[in-house]
């Protein structure tokens, strides 16, 4: 199952379901004033909701006191002691309390009613105040982050329980994006757990480094920058190492998976050109290896009977969510976590790999705590002979929630993790869920019957490793290449192809320049409601697949016309006016000496072998952004063939 | 509600209004990007509509009409940026911070407009072809083009993206 089962899934995210009150009265009298200061009524609005300087004053010296007391009352023994005591931090101001309680109403995984919560930390980041808020849930450990102004919005939430925590002087519970402002900034870090023994928690970004303070057994480190636009955004600065101070002057290193990426081995960047590349197979230590009592017919009875167990389905708010279900509850299966499990079955609709899918699916989606609409879903197979897990969807994050549907006859249901962990999964009426941090990938979850024989194995797959980028190998010396062809003489400094620009051109303009290309493939459809269906196509010169092209041109439609955008070059002949055979220079030499002869005209924005341009990639490319104009230079190989290099003109944003 | 008369009522407008209120305001969070400021949108559409009711000439549904006017005044509010729309708004709730957004978002912003808005009316307000038209001011045909081709690209887009 992906991370988005559908293009509904996907746009879940894209939009908050929050309550929203019907204000009628409000619009009446706006409609009836014609002129109206723009900016004033909010102003105005923010002034009033503004807590006074005094009363932060306030809260920062019961928070200081608090720390004091607790630290001297319960010493460091408790590696949790602030929490272990019961009181963390001072209770929950009351306007943050009621938002927490508005939303907590109308979420479809809501907490206990009654809970109430603990002002932990707040921070002011770019004028903008965030609370960091605790709370027991039963066996679980609950952490709320939220914007002060916004007590009711969603926020991010994290519990877990202790057998979750255990074994961490430090966890990073969860990263955190929020976007404040006009112009907009975004508010990026992390927030998480640390032991009595932890003084701080030391935060490595992309660009910089700060220390966040541990309070109250959590600490919150947030950052802001602006936003920027789509097409011009400024470099993102994702968190990239995370290690803690301990008090007695060591620094330990917390693993973390930079998000969309994997783990830098120590905290530290590679000090040669790397990339994140898949994990080979490791074995777990202390995971079962085999099945030793294997489920015959694995099915979930209850299902099958359609008992009404757990609670209804909230009615799907999109069709596709659960196509054709025929049936479905909503199961809690850890009394301590407010997250829900979705399960249904129905019939299977859809292709894979070109053929109709058959027979019956089991859906299962995550509705996380304090969430008002869907969580993560998807669909496969129902359980069956060999597959007595169906494990649902996930979402990679510091702490990762996996959950599942298990057969008659499991009983019980643990993750093992590579650093040694095992972590009991909650379980009920077949539905199992478990909090693992992501760091401690790959995994296994383990499933055992009544005499706790194993019953199923699912593996559960490993973070991305750091691996040095292998050097261009160049079987062919320069001097027995072919000679350069129409399309293999570049200009770096005009950015053309044997004097055209090619990028900006259509389809026909490029055909009338370079020829006819040896593959026209068509890549992708753009319907226009004016002007109809285009077919946007992508030229290959030089050869038709994509390890043995030359040159392979991308389009893209800008206004009504379809335009060259991307000029992708790998043939061994490409020569530039300067730099000769560029693409027979180690990618570093050509950076060098693209540098030397074009810095005039482009500035390096990512140095081979340590990009950040997208946020968790390291990858064995570079790239140079135009000083002037939106165009771009991207530069580097392909791990897996380091026998063609490339090189990638194209218009920024593409 | 399509007929030869003309104007709306205002009971008529508010009954929408309170109705699909939600629909309304995830639609337009959509477009504009920021859940806040799309409150502020659907107060301002609603402003307009009741200000221009008469002009309803109930050739359509009146629904049709006041989708069209939410979803030109959340176009204009992307365009121009979101304080320039009047507010006068209670404590609100905030936005969600889902750090799958900025994938997701990455991916919608390359589809062309016609198919960003066609997609957020079919999800986010699960309207149906007719009344998608209606509020894009295309024909039937062309929505189910739009939303297929929508449906293709952003799966292909949410596959190229790295997470």
């Amino acid at each position: 199952m992906t991370q988005f089962a559908s293009v509904g899934d996907a746009l879940d995210v894209l939009v908050d379901e929050r309550p929203v009150e019907p204000d009628w009265q409000t619009i009446l009298r706006a409609a009836a004033v014609e002129q109206r200061a723009v900016h004033q009524p909010e102003r105005r609005k923010w002034l009033q909701q503004r807590p006074p300087r005094r009363l932060a004053v306030v809260l920062v010296a019961v928070l200081v006191a608090i720390l004091a007391a607790t630290a001297l009352a319960t010493g460091l023994a408790d590696r949790f002691s602030a929490w272990i005591s019961g009181k963390p931090g001072i209770p929950a101001p009351s306007a943050v309390q009621q938002g927490f309680n508005a939303r907590n109403r109308v979420s479809l995984a809501a907490f206990p009613t009654g809970t109430k919560l603990r002002l932990l930390l707040r921070e002011r980041v770019n004028g903008t105040s965030f609370d960091l808020l605790g709370f027991r849930n039963g066996d679980a450990y609950c952490l709320r982050l939220v914007r002060s102004d916004r007590p009711s919005g969603r926020g991010s939430n994290q519990c877990l329980r202790a057998d979750e925590l255990r074994g961490h002087v430090a966890l990073v519970a969860d990263n955190v994006w929020f976007r404040v402002g006009n112009p907009e900034i975004s508010i990026s870090g992390i927030y998480g757990f640390a032991s009595d023994d932890v003084r701080s928690v030391r935060v490595t970004r992309a660009r910089g480094r700060s220390s966040a303070t541990v309070t109250n057994n959590v600490f919150l480190s947030l950052r802001g920058q602006p936003s920027g636009s789509v097409q011009r955004h400024p470099k993102p600065n994702p968190v990239e190492a995370v290690a803690a101070l301990m008090r007695g002057g060591r620094v330990r290193n917390i693993p973390y998976v930079i998000s969309g990426g994997g783990i830098l081995p120590g905290g530290a960047r590679p000090s040669v050109p790397s990339y994140f590349a898949a994990s080979p197979p490791r074995s777990i230590p202390g995971a079962p290896t085999k099945v030793t009592a294997p489920i015959k017919h694995p099915a979930v009875g209850w299902i099958l009977r359609r008992e009404k167990r757990g609670s209804p389905l909230p009615a799907a708010r999109k069709p596709d969510l659960f196509p054709k279900l025929d049936f479905g509850r909503l199961v809690q299966p850890d009394p301590d976590d407010p997250l829900r499990i979705g399960v249904g079955i129905g019939p299977a609709h859809g292709m894979t790999r070109g053929h109709p899918v058959r027979g019956t699916w089991v859906c299962l989606i995550q509705f996380d705590s304090l969430t008002v609409a869907g969580g993560s879903s998807g669909c496969g197979q129902l359980l069956g002979p060999g597959r007595p897990i169906a494990l649902g969807s996930w979402f990679e994050s510091p702490i990762t929630h996996f959950n599942g549907l298990v057969a008659d006859g499991i009983t019980k249901v643990a993750a093992f993790l590579s650093d040694g962990g095992e972590v009991p999964a909650a379980l009920s009426d077949n539905v199992f869920a478990v909090a693992v941090p992501q760091a401690s990938l790959p995994g296994e979850i383990v499933g055992y019957d009544a005499s706790g024989r194993v019953a199923a194995i699912v593996q559960l797959q490993a973070n991305a490793v750091v691996k040095p980028c292998p050097p261009a190998e160049f079987p062919t010396p320069v001097s027995k290449l072919p000679p350069p062809k129409k399309w293999e003489q570049i200009d770096l400094g005009s950015l053309t192809v044997r004097g055209e620009q090619i990028l900006g051109k259509t389809p026909d303009e490029v055909k009338a320049i370079l020829g006819e290309p040896a593959l026209i493939r068509p890549r992708a459809q753009v319907t226009s409601g004016v002007n109809g269906v285009f077919e946007i196509p992508e030229f290959r010169y030089g050869g038709t697949t994509s390890s043995t092209l030359g040159l392979s041109i991308g389009f893209a439609k800008r206004g009504a016309r379809i335009v060259a955008t991307t000029l992708y070059f790998q043939a061994p002949s490409l020569v530039d006016a300067r730099l000769g055979h560029l693409l027979r220079l180690q990618p570093t030499e050509l950076q060098r000496a693209f540098a030397r002869n074009y810095g005039r005209r482009y500035r390096l924005t990512s140095g081979y072998g340590s990009s950040t341009f997208l946020v968790g990639q390291l990858q064995c490319g570079g790239s140079f952004h135009a000083k002037i104009g939106p165009k771009a230079i991207d530069f580097g190989l392909n791990p897996n063939r380091p026998s063609r290099p490339y090189l990638v003109i194209r218009a920024a944003g593409s | 509600m399509a007929g030869s008369r003309r104007g709306a009522t205002l009971d008529e407008l508010r009954a929408i209004y309170e109705g699909r209120l939600a629909e309304l305001t995830r639609v337009a969070s959509a477009i504009v990007g920021d859940a806040t400021s799309a409150e502020d949108v659907v107060q301002e559409a609603f402003v307009r509509a009741v200000r221009q009711r008469a002009s309803y000439d109930g050739r359509g549904s009146l629904n049709g009409w006041v989708w069209r006017i939410v979803v030109n005044v959340a176009r204009d509010a992307r365009t121009r940026g979101p304080q320039q729309i009047e507010v006068d708004r209670p404590d609100l709730p905030a936005a969600d911070e889902d750090p799958r957004r900025a994938v997701v978002r990455e991916a919608v912003e390359q589809l062309p407009e016609r198919q960003r808005l066609v997609l957020f009316l079919r999800y986010y307000a699960d309207l149906d072809y007719a009344a998608i038209a209606a509020a894009v001011a295309i024909s039937e045909g062309t929505v189910a083009a739009t939303l297929h081709n929508a449906h293709q690209r952003l799966r292909l887009l949410l596959a190229a993206i790295p997470r």
